[in-house]
């Protein structure tokens, strides 16, 4: 049978032509089910051409709606007396929703779609944490872990691997079992949209990329969406090694307020630096210029920049879905004498649920040497966390020549810091790691 | 005004069955609504025979239809050799349940009954044989 289809506000609108019976149903049902299992969107049938339906045209619509993946929606719009008759008869407008319209039923999914992901928490993804330059774990640095591990270990009953598992994640401390890692800042904002977010393409964009493949293969075809803090090398040094680029039929929209964005990513992919040329990547590479202090909708998220302190500048962002708010706000060197609403920062984060903060040095490495090399410390993402009321500070960017321990040492001295500081607000501090996941 | 068809007991049939309907709905001058009831009626009827009664097979099944119009109505004579099966006296498919949980058949003897407003069934010389009345609505 004839199905017309077409795309109304985010929705898939199939339209059969003439009778959904015996001799139609199966075509029915199988269009039904791809048009459920391949997109993305919630599927409307128009029943505008529609001549009558059949019980066969019935179970057809029943098939489909049990056999449908659970997050996507059937709906029915615009039925003729007929078909309103049968549906009376057979008490179907419990089966699937049934709607005056097409336009009634993309409002009425428009409006559910939206408090479904108002109400969904969001997840923050860490693919890259590191500032400066990527610092892979080295054969001494394992050697030490193993060894201090062992240590740790000696006369206890680790008999079984259940034990030894136990063992692991219960009394090792976190420098021992895991890493803060290696790869250059990469941040992922899951909203629940089907387009992904992320911040930065430093060298962690690889992990991320991979794993994207790996799960979806490479026929399944992505929108994603990057936000530049700045174009330093660090962050977007990661981008010829993320595959997805590689794919034609995905979209990359690079976001920034700098006006060189596409230069500073075509540079990089040119001889002698690198051998693939920007124009031959397979994904179709779009650059969207932003414009601090102005706010922009884009996968969902309302979006803001801010201009920050960095040599070149660099800028930050403020993710805001609902009620929600996560500001990825790195490279910044904050040099304040008060700390209230004066200092711009102070309102940009306010009541931010998830501050990624750029804490590179421990405050005794920003008062002497490294003043004015564009960073901040720990100590400083304290005191604007706790001016701003932000709920929630992730420690970010960490200095290349710091290893684990000395992170986890900046991190210990920062929550005491925080706790003696403390003035009522309790800010909960996280020192990022490459894999860190956080819901807000 | 009336018309009669033979069938054979393949679903390929239904075609020449929907045909043989829209020329008679044609002759008789009924509204689109009523033709489309009755078309929906004949495919139930036809669907269900099939399906009910004919455990071993409908390839050699012989069936037939008769349509009379009547001033205001449309009797529906409809008659098949399978196994005596009759539709009137099958309970009605539990349409209260959740949707998951919903019968898939029944729904088709529901809807002709629905549709018809007098019935009757009468097992003669092998055959079962359904009489239904439709009383036609005046417009539509």
């Amino acid at each position: 049978m004839e199905i017309g289809e077409a795309r109304q506000d985010g929705m898939l609108v199939l339209r059969p032509v003439g009778r959904i019976d015996n001799l139609t149903s199966a075509a029915f049902q199988d269009r039904l089910l791809v048009a459920a299992r391949a997109g993305a969107a919630d599927v409307v049938v128009d029943f505008t051409a529609v001549e009558y339906i059949s019980s066969a045209g019935l179970r057809a619509l029943m098939a489909a709606s049990k056999l449908k993946p659970k997050e996507r929606r059937i709906g029915v719009a615009a039925l003729n007396s007929i078909v309103a008759e049968i549906f009376a008869i057979s008490r179907f407008s419990e089966v699937i929703p049934v709607f005056e319209s097409v336009a009634a039923a993309v409002a009425a999914g428009a409006s559910a779609a939206h408090q479904l992901a108002e109400a969904a928490p969001m997840r923050v993804h860490f693919w890259g944490s590191r500032g400066s330059l990527p610092a892979p774990l080295g054969a001494a640095a394992v050697r030490g872990k193993v060894r201090d591990a062992l240590l740790a270990a000696r006369k206890r009953e680790l008999a079984t691997a259940e034990a030894i598992d136990a063992f692991i994640d219960r009394e090792l401390p976190f420098t021992l079992r895991g890493t803060f890692g290696g790869n250059t800042a990469c941040v992922e904002i899951a909203a629940g949209g089907d387009e992904y977010v992320l911040c930065d393409l430093g060298t962690g964009v690889r992990e991320f990329g991979r794993k994207l493949v790996a799960e979806y293969g490479s026929d399944r075809k992505h929108c994603f969406n990057v936000f530049l803090s700045h174009l330093h090398w660090d962050h977007v040094m990661g981008f010829p090694f993320f595959p997805p680029a590689y794919i034609q039929g995905n979209l990359i929209r690079i976001h920034g307020c700098h006006r060189s964005l596409r230069d500073a990513l075509r540079r990089q992919h040119q001889e002698p630096g690198f051998p693939v040329d920007f124009d031959t990547l397979g994904a179709t590479i779009e650059f969207v210029e932003l414009v601090p202090g102005r706010t922009h909708q884009v996968a969902g998220l309302s979006v803001l920049p801010i201009q920050q302190f960095h040599g070149g500048d660099s800028y930050g962002y403020r993710f805001s879905r609902g009620d929600k708010s996560i500001v990825y706000s790195t490279d910044c060197e904050h040099k304040y004498s008060v700390l209230d609403e004066s200092y711009p920062f102070v309102h940009f984060y306010r009541n931010a649920d998830l501050l990624i903060f750029d804490a590179m040095y421990s405050l005794a490495d920003t008062v002497s040497v490294k003043e004015d090399w564009g960073h901040s410390s720990n100590i400083v993402a304290v005191e604007l966390a706790q001016a701003a009321q932000v709920k929630r500070l992730v420690l970010f960017h960490h200095e290349p020549a710091y290893d684990d321990r000395m992170i986890e040492a900046v991190y210990g001295e920062t929550l005491r810091f925080e706790e003696i500081s403390r003035d009522g607000h309790k800010v909960e501090v996280i020192a990022a790691f490459d894999g860190l996941d956080l819901t807000v | 005004m009336n018309a009669a068809l033979r069938l054979c007991g393949v679903e390929a049939e239904l075609p020449r069955l929907m045909e043989f309907a829209e020329k008679f709905a044609g002759r008789c001058g009924l509204p689109g609504s009523e033709r489309a009831r009755l078309l929906i009626i004949l495919e139930e009827l036809f669907t269900n025979a099939l399906h009910y009664g004919y455990p071993h097979g409908a390839a050699q099944a012989q069936i037939k239809v008769a349509l009379t119009a009547q001033p205001g109505r449309i009797e529906i004579d409809f008659s098949d050799d399978g196994r005596p099966f009759d539709p009137l006296a099958q309970s009605s498919p539990q349409l209260d349940q959740a949707p998951a949980d919903r019968p898939e058949g029944g729904l088709g003897l529901h809807i002709l009954r629905s549709l018809v407003d007098e019935a009757s069934y009468r097992r003669t010389g092998g055959r079962n044989h359904l009489t239904l009345i439709r009383n036609l609505l005046g417009s539509g």
